[in-house]
C-alpha cells in the first residue's frame, strides 16, 4: 500500500502521459501551451497557426507573440501525438520548444 | 507609366511570378504575391512553395534605363549625367531616345521575366530570433519595351542570394542581385534594416521604420536611399515610402 502510495504521482501522470499527446492518442478537449522557436511576427505566426488549423481535430488556436506562444485545443477528432504538431509546425518553417498541457481558458 | 508598364508586363506573362528576395518563401503549400513598385527597378513576383525550404515561380522585373547618362534627376537627358558603372546595354546609342515619362532621365525600359527557383539555405529558429541565407535562380527573357531597341529579346538568367535576421523589434538584411543576358547586365545589390515602433500583436498591425540602401548598375539611378514605413499584419506586409531621390516606393506582400 505504501509502494503505491508513493508511486501514485508517477502512475497518474504515466496514465496521463497514455491520454495525451504522447502516447498512441490524445485525451479530448486538453488544451495546450506550445513555445515556439523563431515566431518572431504576426506574418510568421500565421503560417503556422495555417498549419495547425489544417490538424483534424485541432481548435480554438490563439497566439500570444509577446511569450512566442500559440495555445490550441485538441479534440475527439485529433488523431495525432506530439509528433504530428511538431512536424506540422516544422513545415510552417519553425521549431517547436516545448509543448504542455494548459489549463484551458 | 511606370506601373502601367509593370501592369503590362505581368500581363505579358502567361503566369505570376516569383517571389525573389524581400521574403522569398512562406511556409510549404503556400503561394505568395510580392509587388513592388520602386522606380528605377521595380517587380512582381510570385512563388509557390512545394517544401518548408524550396519553391518555384515567376518573377518579373521593370528596370529603366538610360541610353546614354545615369541620372540623379537633376541632369537633362542627353546631358551631363555620370555614365553608366557597370551596365552594358542600352544597344543603340542614344540619339533622338524620347524620355519615358516619370523615369526622370530614362529613355528606355526592360522587361525582365523569368521562371525561378528559390531555396532557403539555412534557417537559424532562435528562442527571440530568426536568421535565413536564400537563393534564387532564374531563367528566362529579357525585352526592351520602350526606347532605342524595341526589338530587344533574348534569353536571360538570373541568380541572387539574400541573409536575413530579425527579432520581434528589429530586421536587417543584405542582398545581391544579377540580371545577364548577351547584351545587357543589370546588377543590384542591398543593405535594408528596421525597427519596430510598437511591440508585436498577433491582432493588430505592427508599424516598422525601415531604411534600405540599394545600388543598382545598369538603370538610371547608381545609389538610392529608401525610409519607408513598414505596416506588418499577419495576412500581409505593405511598405509605403519614397527615395531621398523622390522616387516613390510600395511594396505588397501577401500569402495565401
Amino acid at each position: 500500500m505504501n509502494v503505491f502510495m508513493a508511486l501514485r504521482p508517477f502512475l497518474l501522470s504515466s496514465l496521463l502521459a497514455l491520454l495525451t499527446l504522447g502516447g498512441p492518442a490524445t485525451a479530448a478537449g486538453t488544451s495546450w501551451l506550445l513555445k515556439i522557436n523563431g515566431m518572431v511576427c504576426a506574418f510568421c505566426a500565421q503560417g503556422i497557426q495555417k498549419k495547425l488549423t489544417a490538424i483534424p481535430g485541432i481548435s480554438d488556436i490563439s497566439v500570444d507573440m509577446a511569450t512566442r506562444t500559440i495555445r490550441l485545443r485538441t479534440g475527439e477528432g485529433f488523431r495525432g501525438n506530439t509528433e504530428t504538431i511538431r512536424q506540422a509546425i516544422k513545415e510552417a518553417g519553425y521549431v517547436l520548444q516545448s509543448i504542455e498541457p494548459t489549463p484551458a481558458r | 507609366m511606370g506601373l502601367l508598364a509593370l501592369a503590362t508586363g505581368l500581363a505579358a506573362a502567361t503566369t505570376p511570378t516569383a517571389e525573389s528576395l524581400a521574403a522569398p518563401l512562406a511556409y510549404k503549400d503556400s503561394t505568395t504575391l510580392k509587388l513592388t513598385y520602386s522606380p528605377p527597378w521595380s517587380t512582381a513576383d510570385l512563388n509557390r512553395a512545394v517544401t518548408t525550404h524550396d519553391g518555384f515561380g515567376l518573377s518579373v522585373n521593370w528596370i529603366e534605363t538610360s541610353s546614354g547618362s545615369s541620372g540623379d534627376g537633376s541632369s537633362d537627358e542627353g546631358g551631363g549625367g555620370h555614365p553608366h558603372h557597370g551596365g552594358s546595354t542600352s544597344p543603340a546609342a542614344s540619339g533622338g531616345a524620347h524620355s519615358v515619362h516619370g523615369m526622370g532621365n530614362a529613355d528606355q525600359a526592360e522587361l525582365w521575366s523569368f521562371v525561378t527557383y528559390t531555396r532557403l539555405l539555412q534557417r537559424w529558429n532562435g528562442s527571440s530570433s530568426q536568421a535565413n541565407i536564400w537563393l534564387d535562380l532564374g531563367a528566362g527573357t529579357v525585352s526592351s519595351l520602350v526606347g532605342t531597341n524595341p526589338n530587344l529579346q533574348e534569353a536571360a538568367l538570373s541568380a541572387a542570394v539574400q541573409i536575413d535576421a530579425e527579432t520581434q523589434r528589429l530586421y536587417g538584411a543584405i542582398s545581391a542581385r544579377t540580371l545577364q543576358s548577351s547584351s545587357a547586365s543589370r546588377n543590384q545589390a542591398s543593405i535594408k534594416t528596421g525597427v519596430a515602433l510598437t511591440a508585436a500583436n498577433y491582432e493588430r498591425i505592427q508599424p516598422w521604420i525601415m531604411v534600405e540602401v540599394r545600388g543598382m548598375q545598369g538603370t538610371t539611378m547608381d545609389v538610392e536611399v529608401i525610409p519607408t514605413l513598414r505596416l506588418l499584419h499577419r495576412r500581409y506586409v505593405l511598405e509605403l515610402g519614397a527615395s531621398l531621390h523622390g522616387h516613390p516606393h510600395a511594396s505588397l506582400r501577401y500569402t495565401f
